[in-house]
């Protein structure tokens, strides 16, 4: 069997006013990050395995190959490992802060017919170097301000912090592998499984605040019914860290609703700290998230901390999309139709309608009739024909 | 904005959400006497249901096309996704079991077993965590039938009342889980409309 008609599962061609979009809204987004001093690194779509053998990411969803020596290769499963690496090594010297941005394809191998992409274009921005209040809110803002351009419909942002969960945990004496089925539940709302794991311990304040985690989520009364539960000199200097955040983003005016989520406890990742999503109501999944990532670099021998966030482009060009007002690429201005022998002055004709800001394009055909229908077809307004003896001879079309 | 959907499974787990949605206060009607329509609204509520064959409805969930999905732990088991898994309904209560013939011993000899089913997934989960090398065949209909046909050494199904196993002469050698309906949200759904589904949720948990 060839397969040389169609692409590999999870992927696809990006095209016309799709990739017209796309570009635009990279392009939007590029300004953005420039402005605010962020600097574009692009990392190669093959790593080494060892960038990514870690906890962090399953190995059957990576697309692997070998090198000539035959070292295990990856295709990126994301844009933060190798902007770490990066980060740890080539700008190690780097003064601090130090922001970068990308946008490239991350590749994760999905199980099929699921209708996921395995080919996910993404839009970070990294600040590496800095942990402080003013870091956070810089990223916060940067993020809630690339979902306000194009989320037209709205959007939730959402803030946690993964210190709450790691501060009640540790003062369960339970192992380990209880620990991340506890995790696991709280992640997924499980309420039914949940309260089964946790009436097999001993009950106490932590085990009933465990218990009401998956439902910590909403508005500012979150951190109240927090206190309520239980509280210990950490929990409380990461609530009020965390109740400040909301106040001072609330206080922005966003056009996207904030929430508070403290049962937002993803599995085995970097996050040491602040943690946020943002979800749009045209996709079903988040299509923002971030953190702060302050052990990460020194995993390649680097000991910073950090913050960053990414954005699945793919969902961002659908939401773009579904907003019929967004623009698409426009039609030429102008068809050109060039008797033969006159291409030189065709050029000339093109340059300077190019020149005044047109968009022009040749008809590349042989018959003024053909190249009229052409122009009808293509909705373009005018056509010019480069003839002789006269060298131009515009002819306005209706 | 468009209304809540709900994904039902349809079949047996139908009936049962049914009658908790009643019990709840909500116009069943158009559920009731749904004729072939696939969308249904529920009464003057801005909710829709809509009936899907029960992996659909986790894909329906997942995909965020549906908010909220009623649907077996043995389909979530299996098929596994992304989504809040947040009520145990209770009804549709079985077990996934492992069964065999009478005599079969399946911890003897050294030859890899051979289990049937229609849960590849949880049967090799279930093995895995035995630390057990298994030969797995996925079977589509009457699963019974692989043991008697001596394809396979045993099957890993769901069992309600064991009637089927004994009326073949095979028997459960173990339980690997009990399985009921759960009540699954999209997790964008859960935050973007919250409000919503919190009432929802609580009108149909207190009916439990």
């Amino acid at each position: 069997m060839k397969y040389n008609l169609i692409t590999p599962e999870g992927t696809k061609d990006v095209i016309l006013d799709e990739c017209f979009m796309r570009r635009d809204i990279e392009y939007t987004i590029r300004k953005m990050l420039l402005r605010s001093g962020y600097r574009e690194v692009i990392t190669p779509e093959i790593e080494f395995y060892d960038v990514f053998n870690s906890d962090y990411f399953a190995q059957e969803n990576l697309y692997k190959l070998f090198d000539q020596k035959g070292r295990i290769l990856v295709l990126r499963p994301d844009s933060t490992m190798p902007i770490a690496r990066l980060a740890a090594t080539r700008l190690k010297d780097a003064p601090v802060p130090l922001r970068l941005f990308y946008i490239q394809n991350i590749f994760v191998n999905n199980p099929p017919h699921l209708g996921k992409s395995n080919r996910i274009s993404q839009m970070g921005a990294e600040l590496i170097g800095v942990k402080s209040k003013m870091a956070d809110i810089e990223m916060l803002v940067s993020a809630m301000e690339t979902l306000g351009t194009f989320c037209k419909n709205g959007f939730n942002f959402e803030i946690s912090d993964v210190g709450y969960y790691n501060a009640l945990i540790a003062k369960l004496d339970i192992d380990e592998r209880r620990k991340e089925k506890i995790r696991r539940n709280i992640e997924q709302k499980n309420y039914p499984s949940l309260n089964t794991l946790l009436d097999t311990i001993e009950q106490n304040a932590i085990t009933d605040t465990l218990r009401e985690l998956p439902k910590l989520f909403g508005g500012k009364e979150v951190f109240e019914k927090a206190r309520s539960l239980y509280t210990n000199d950490e929990i409380n200097s990461v609530l009020s860290e965390l109740e400040m955040m909301y106040n001072t983003l609330k206080s922005i005016h966003f056009p996207g609703k904030l929430t508070v989520d403290l049962g937002m406890v993803t599995r085995l990742d970097y996050y040491t700290g602040l943690v946020f999503k943002g979800y749009a109501p045209e996709v079903g999944d988040a299509l923002l998230f971030g953190g702060r990532y302050d052990k990460l670099l020194s995993e390649f021998g680097y000991d910073a901390p950090a913050i960053g966030y990414a954005i699945n482009m793919d969902s961002l060009v659908r939401i773009v999309a579904s907003n019929l007002n967004y623009p698409k690429q426009p039609a030429s201005d102008c068809l050109i139709y060039v008797e033969k022998g006159f291409e030189l002055a065709a050029l000339k004709t093109a340059a300077d309608l190019k020149k005044s800001g047109k968009r022009v394009e040749f008809a590349l055909l042989d018959d003024v009739a053909d190249a009229q229908k052409l122009a009808k077809i293509k909705n373009i307004k005018n056509m010019t024909i480069v003839t002789g003896p006269r060298n131009e001879n515009d002819s306005e079309m209706n | 904005m468009r209304p809540i959907r709900i994904a039902l499974t349809k079949g047996r787990l139908e009936k049962n959400t049914v009658a908790l949605l009643e019990k709840a206060g909500y116009d069943c009607e158009s559920v009731k006497s749904k004729g072939r329509k696939l969308i249904l609204p529920l009464g003057n509520e801005n909710i829709e249901i809509v009936l899907a064959k029960a992996a659909d409805v986790i894909t329906y969930v997942e995909h965020g096309v549906c908010d909220i999905g009623v649907v077996g732990k043995d389909t979530i088991l299996e098929y596994g996704g992304t989504f809040y898994e947040i009520l145990d309904l209770g009804f549709g209560q079985c077990k996934f079991a492992l069964a065999a013939k009478k005599d079969t011993d399946l911890y003897a000899g050294f030859e890899n077993k051979v289990i049937a089913t229609k849960y590849p997934n949880v049967t090799k989960h279930f093995f895995d965590k035995k630390g057990m090398d298994i030969g797995i065949v996925k079977i589509e209909g009457s699963v019974e039938l692989a043991p008697l046909l001596e394809l396979a050494d045993a099957i890993v199904d769901i069992v309600e009342t064991g009637s089927t196993l004994r009326e073949n002469g095979l028997e459960v050698k173990e339980d690997v889980c009990t399985i009921s309906a759960r009540m699954i949200i999209n997790t964008a759904s859960m935050k973007l409309r919250k409000d919503e589904i919190d009432a929802f949720v609580k009108r149909v948990e207190e009916q439990l």
